[in-house]
């Protein structure tokens, strides 16, 4: 399991990912993230929604309420440009920490 | 928790929506999504499967405390929190404006009573002042004796007074009156059977105290401010 920290600071970049392959809405978004995950990563799932909101007052995605099959409402989000645009900086970001510790981690095998 | 043979799943799902409502924290749009969240949830670990009210718990666990789920939507609805905070200081302002009224209106009559008791005692004013400190700091103590153990019924009065805004104003309005003419009533009782420079000695001593409970509110506003305006973070 990961710490809260870090499952906090990857929640938007993981969000954004996930929805760049379609609008989804909030339950689905955690149970694709914990399955892509292996169960690793575990919101709280409530504390997902007002980053969810946070993020739309931000520009980066938009919601709309819509009928399910069964009748009822849910609310999905969909990317917008300013999303897209701020995902390639976050790959950039995460990817850089990623190579520097598997560089860090290559060379020093034993220390850890 | 409740009996499994009678558990009712719609019941249990709106006495934990009506309990968030009671929270500012929170829009109505908010609670409809996490209710689908929720109703989600419990659909998926009843075809685990689990019994209807062992799935409700465990998908209301999942989601969050009311606490936690407060404070983080408390961050992206900052806007609304404060109106309500705002409201709430405004009458919060009132009624301890009015239990400094009626503690100066008692005063009053009490310095009334001492005089009309010894009219040429030289300690009349610092008596009163005192007796107004002691007077006001006593409602205050009954005030939160009455209220402080009731928060859960304090809120679900502010949600009904945000349910019926007329009968807000009204009550607003009544506050208003009683800090108005009860230190008016007495006062003009006090001048009537005191003689002025008695009288002007008196407020002269209490003065500050009658100001002192105005002077609360600008550090509690302080307080309020550094706590809120922080980005939400999925934990």
């Amino acid at each position: 399991m990961l710490s809260k920290e870090l499952v906090a600071a990857s929640t938007v970049p993981l969000v954004l990912s996930v929805l760049t392959d379609g609008e989804n809405y909030g339950y689905a978004l955690i149970q694709r993230v914990r399955e892509l995950s292996s169960g690793h990563i575990e919101w709280t799932e409530g504390m997902l929604y007002p980053v969810l909101h946070w993020m739309e007052e931000q520009g980066l995605i938009e919601s709309e309420w819509q009928q399910a099959d069964t009748g009822r409402k849910r609310k999905y989000y969909r990317l917008r440009k300013a999303g897209k645009t701020a995902l390639v900086a976050e790959k950039e970001q995460w990817l850089i920490v990623h190579a520097t510790l598997t560089k860090l981690w290559q060379t020093q095998p034993h220390s850890i | 928790m409740a009996n499994p043979t009678s558990f009712d799943l719609n019941q249990a799902i709106r006495e934990w929506r009506e309990d968030l409502n009671t929270s500012p924290a929170f829009r109505a749009g908010d609670l409809d999504e996490l209710e689908s969240h929720l109703r989600d949830s419990v659909g998926a670990l009843q075809n685990q499967p689990l019994a209807p009210h062992e799935a409700f718990w465990v998908a209301r666990g999942r989601l969050g405390t009311g606490e936690a789920l407060q404070s983080e939507f408390g961050k992206v609805n900052a806007e609304q929190l404060w109106l309500n905070r705002a409201l709430w200081m405004v009458i919060g302002w009132l009624a301890v404006g009015a239990v400094s009224t009626w503690a100066s209106a008692l005063t009053n009559l009490g310095s009334l009573g001492i005089y009309a008791l010894t009219p040429q005692a030289g300690f009349l004013a610092p008596l009163g002042a005192g007796l107004n400190l002691v007077v006001f700091i006593g409602l205050l103590a009954l005030a939160w004796r009455v209220f402080g153990p009731a928060k859960g019924r304090v809120r679900q009065a502010g949600a009904w007074l945000k349910a019926h805004p007329k009968a807000a104003a009204f009550i607003l309005f009544l506050l208003l009156a009683i800090n108005g003419l009860a230190p008016l009533g007495s006062s003009l009782l006090m001048l009537k059977f005191m003689p002025m420079p008695a009288y002007a000695e008196l407020m002269q001593w209490r003065w500050p105290i009658m100001v002192l409970p105005f002077f609360v509110w600008p550090p509690v506003l302080a307080w309020l401010l550094v706590r809120t305006q922080r980005k939400p973070a999925a934990q």
